[in-house]
């Protein structure tokens, strides 16, 4: 078990803003700007991972943002780790503070969908101890430093890949039924040994009968046509390997024996 | 339904396809698509036993209801009375839960342990002991339920329709063997509408996949040919195959299970849902302290949220620390199912945390703490000790086993190359580079849909030639 996360309750971590480390300070915002990648580059290995997280979205006219141009997929975990210590001023907080200039177009990634409501367009937002607005990529209540070291804090999935600024994070659900598709007619093709077998697994009733032996003839018929022939030299190489046996044991010398006798 | 199966995999296109026809973001579509998903809940429970689909039901009513009460009862105010009527509550609610879970789990096993007491007190009559058929997945429904409403007592989740707390212990993919899902974590994401993006569909393909391989490839040949055997007759084998039986029964565990949770969270995630991890390379770990922030860790940090600092955790002093944490174990074991063995494995791990955070205090500053490699080594050995209690149907018979590998008995070697392979792949996968599985979805992402459908047909296709006859039920399921 562990206790030291009983002191590190969620809510008492959202409310300080954990891993003030990371924090920036008020009005740092444009300075920051042109050495967040040298910044990035020094950091080392482990804080250059980011945590597994939603795909923190990047935006180009998030307010204070200078750095906007598209990041080079290699580069994308230090600049996402650089994007850790982004601190941007809270609305009212410095209104005399001249604005970052405006992005051009070319800088400016694709228009993406709207981010879910805890979700900032960047990352999470926390608040530093001076009232300042931080970005974290992660949400502030989990732990900055990679998942994989710390024990992962619940909340945190695997489906969450990092997040790849190169390409827009498309819809999935056209890609994903294009592989259903596809897959499906090619396993009936190749695999019909594994609907052949479900279909001898199943009790014989009246209303299934004609699934199942449909199931038979079409084994029989990709058979005739030699495309269960992966599968089968597979399963033959596959059955030699667990049929092996340690050389000189008992097991092997019947079989050495049996040989022989044969020949 | 088992998940590797060709009924299963039907079953899921016909959801996938009715879930994703609801493709309005009203409000209104996404009711519709809930509702889909609990009848299909309803089905895929019902395929094993119509009967406890009614039990499945009225336990997602009674915690709602009992979250309604709370709710309620706080509306008047945060007034002691309104409290103390949350508080009531909030007992009866976790009662009844105990009851059923109680009821189907425990019932057998105390009133035979209670027949033992009576017949030494020289009572002649044994009282009628029920079968009692135990509900798949109850512990981890009611686990579900239950935090439901500790989380609205205590204010860390939003009050939820009963449609969300019904779905959210029914949804299929955790039903039977988790990752138990806090409300808080499953409740926003069926409030608002899902989104399949390509990382989403990536990450739960290659997750589905990794999950067949471990489950069907190393699981069950290790359970098959090698592990079963050995823990059916260990007096007949000799010491060193009874000591790779043990590693291979880790092996085989930690496959079986984490195939599930990966299986679990790629088809939530091709649903639009996010599950959290619930295994992290848990033979890695140097300390048993660590070894629960890697095994099962949606159990673990259930276990801690709600008994260990319930008991009081670190805040009452070492000694009510210590008590803690080995009341939470041996709960933890209990909620296995009712066996000694377990409480035997609960007890094993709770005595080993206490002793580490003793050892901690106590160890003298001067004296360097144990190498990374040796750490992790030994608490492999620990945690594959306590692994024979759970496997072994009775204490002697691990204590037998355990007899077996320490007389060091020679005798015919019947573990073959492969089973030793595979034990060594299984361990393996404790040292892999740590995001391996995040690698592949990365790379599929950005290839074109023949190309992956390609690499799905022919990952397929190799796992459809070494599985084993037959699919054995995944370990956790009879929890």
């Amino acid at each position: 078990m562990d206790d030291k996360t009983e002191q590190e309750q969620p809510k008492a971590k959202a409310r300080t803003g954990k891993g003030t480390s990371r924090k920036g300070t008020s009005g740092a915002t444009a300075p920051k700007a042109k050495t967040r990648s040298a910044s990035a580059r020094r950091t080392t290995a482990e804080e250059a991972k980011p945590p597994r997280k939603r795909p923190a979205r990047r935006t180009a006219d998030v307010e204070g943002d200078t750095a906007a141009k598209p990041v080079p997929a290699r580069k994308g975990k230090a600049a996402a780790a650089a994007l850790e210590t982004k601190p941007i001023a809270k609305k009212a907080a410095a209104p005399a503070e001249p604005k970052p200039p405006r992005q051009t177009q070319e800088d400016r990634l694709p228009e993406l969908p709207p981010a879910p409501a805890e979700l900032h367009p960047i990352g999470f937002l926390g608040e530093g101890p001076d009232g300042d607005v931080t970005i974290h990529p992660v949400p502030p209540h989990l732990p900055s430093s990679h998942p994989h070291d710390e024990g992962l804090e619940f909340g945190l999935s695997p489906v969450d890949l990092d997040p790849d600024v190169r390409v827009r994070e498309e819809a999935g659900l056209g890609w994903f039924i294009r592989i259903l598709a596809l897959s499906s007619v090619l396993l009936v093709l190749f695999n019909s040994f594994a609907i052949d077998k479900w279909a001898r697994e199943q009790p014989v009733t009246k209303l299934n009968s004609q699934v199942l032996i449909a199931a038979h003839q079409l084994h029989a018929e990709m058979k005739s046509f030699h495309l269960d022939a992966p599968l089968e030299g597979l399963r033959s190489a596959w059955h030699g390997i667990r049929d092996a046996r340690w050389p000189g044991s008992a097991a092997n010398r019947e079989k050495a024996a049996d040989h022989s006798a044969l020949k | 339904m088992l998940f590797p199966t060709l009924t299963f995999h039907v079953f899921f296109i016909a959801v996938f396809a009715l879930v994703w026809a609801c493709r309005d973001n009203s409000a209104l579509d996404n009711e519709w698509r809930k509702i889909i998903l609990l009848v299909a809940s309803w089905i895929f429970y019902g395929a094993w036993d119509w009967r406890f689909v009614a039990l499945l039901i009225a336990s997602g009513i009674l915690n709602w209801s009992v979250g309604e009460m709370i709710c309620r009862a706080r509306e008047h105010g945060s007034s002691p009375e309104a409290n103390r009527t949350a508080k009531r509550w909030l007992i009866v609610g976790v009662a009844v839960n105990l009851t059923i879970l109680g009821f189907f789990k425990y019932y057998g096993f105390f009133l035979e342990q209670l027949n033992a007491v009576l017949h030494t007190a020289g009572w002649e009559r044994d009282l009628p002991i029920m079968e009692v058929i135990l509900p798949i997945g109850v512990s981890f429904f009611t686990f579900q339920g239950m935090s439901y409403q500790i989380d609205i007592y205590k204010g860390d989740t939003e009050r939820a329709s009963l449609l969300d707390i019904t779905l959210l212990m029914s949804f299929f993919p955790h039903l039977v063997a988790g990752p138990i899902v806090r409300p808080r974590h499953l409740v926003p994401q069926f409030q608002s509408v899902p989104k399949l993006t390509t990382s989403m569909a990536a990450a739960g393909i290659t997750l589905i996949l990794w999950g067949l391989f471990k489950k069907t490839v190393i699981a069950s040949e290790l359970a098959t040919n090698f592990v079963d055997p050995l823990f059916f007759d260990p007096a007949a084998h000799s010491s060193l195959d009874l000591l790779l039986g043990a590693y291979g029964y880790s092996v085989q565990i930690y496959c079986d299970f984490s195939a599930y949770s990966d299986m679990a969270i790629g088809i939530a995630a091709l649903l639009g849902y996010r599950f959290p991890w619930n295994f992290n390379q848990p033979y890695r770990a140097h300390s048993l302290q660590d070894f629960w922030r890697r095994w099962h860790m949606s159990l673990s940090q259930w276990l801690r949220d709600y008994l260990y600092i319930g008991m009081g955790g670190s805040r009452h002093g070492k000694r009510r620390m210590y008590f803690a944490l080995m009341m939470t174990m041996l709960l933890g074991g209990l909620w296995h199912g009712a066996s000694w063995n377990f409480i035997v494995w609960g007890a094993i791990h709770g005595g080993v945390l206490v002793l580490e955070r003793v050892w901690r205090d106590v160890r003298p500053k001067q004296w360097k703490p144990v190498p990374q490699w040796l750490a992790i080594v030994g608490i492999f050995h620990i945690v594959t000790l306590a692994w024979i209690f759970f496997r072994m149907p009775g204490f002697g018979d691990a204590i037998a086993y355990i007899g077996g590998i320490l007389s060091l008995r020679g005798g015919t070697l019947t573990v073959t190359p492969l089973m030793v392979a595979l034990i060594a792949l299984g361990l393996s996968f404790n040292a892999f580079p740590r995001d391996t599985i995040q690698h592949v979805a990365m790379a599929l992402r950005r290839a074109p849909a023949w190309r992956v459908a390609a690499f799905a047909v022919v990952s397929l296709v190799v796992l459809e030639a070494m599985r084993p006859d037959g699919v054995a039920p995944f370990i956790y399921y009879r929890f």
